[in-house]
């Protein structure tokens, strides 16, 4: 199993924020990247082909 | 990378709020109504606000200071001219730091995820969480 990691990076100046998921999978990472929901406005969001390895392994099966 | 997301921060949890400012302020009330503030004589001032630090613990000759709830949820400070030469812009943004730390710190813990690291260089803070 992967290593999962977040990873947090605050800007000092202006408290912006990025939050950096490693090692997660499909619905487990959507689930944990909600947990950061609420924050205040998501100005950028991206998925990498890591995240979408789940859906293409439930498709195949 | 599995996936990346870029946000600013608002303040809109009351109690992570309250808890942030009780690392400046000995006593921070949270109130479930806006009460009035008060100014340093004791007069009632015509602003409202939700959490509110008492006069007497802001500083010597102070007002009180409050933080609003808006109408999307988020609260907005409430200090006067004379309170914000010592509580001013510099005052907020240590402010919105301590709330987006202890954000992060908070829900990172909620998943299980322990905190392995922290680091500051280059104008940034960088947490890492171990998930395991």
């Amino acid at each position: 199993m992967p290593t999962r990691i977040i990873t947090i990076t605050i800007d000092d100046a202006t408290a912006e924020s990025t939050v950096d998921l490693t090692g997660y999978h499909g619905k487990g990472c959507a689930a944990v990247m909600e947990a950061f929901n609420g924050l205040g406005k998501v100005t950028k969001e991206d998925h990498k082909p890591e995240f979408k390895q789940e859906t293409i392994n439930l498709v195949r099966k | 990378m599995s996936a990346y997301r870029q946000q600013t921060t608002v303040f809109k949890d009351a109690a992570l709020l309250a808890e942030c400012l009780r690392q400046t302020f000995k006593r921070v009330d949270v109130h479930a109504k806006a009460i009035h503030l008060e100014g340093y004589h004791g007069d009632k001032r015509t602003e409202t606000a939700e959490i509110v630090i008492p006069r007497e613990f802001v500083g010597g000759s102070s007002n009180d200071i409050g933080f609003k709830r808006q109408d999307d949820g988020s609260f907005a400070a409430i200090i006067s001219e004379y309170d914000s030469r010592h509580y001013g812009a510099e005052f907020m943004q240590k402010l919105r730091l301590s709330y987006t730390e202890s954000f992060y710190r908070k829900q990172a813990a909620k998943v299980g995820a322990r905190l392995v690291s922290k680091k500051n260089a280059d104008g940034k803070t960088v947490l890492q969480f171990l998930h395991q």
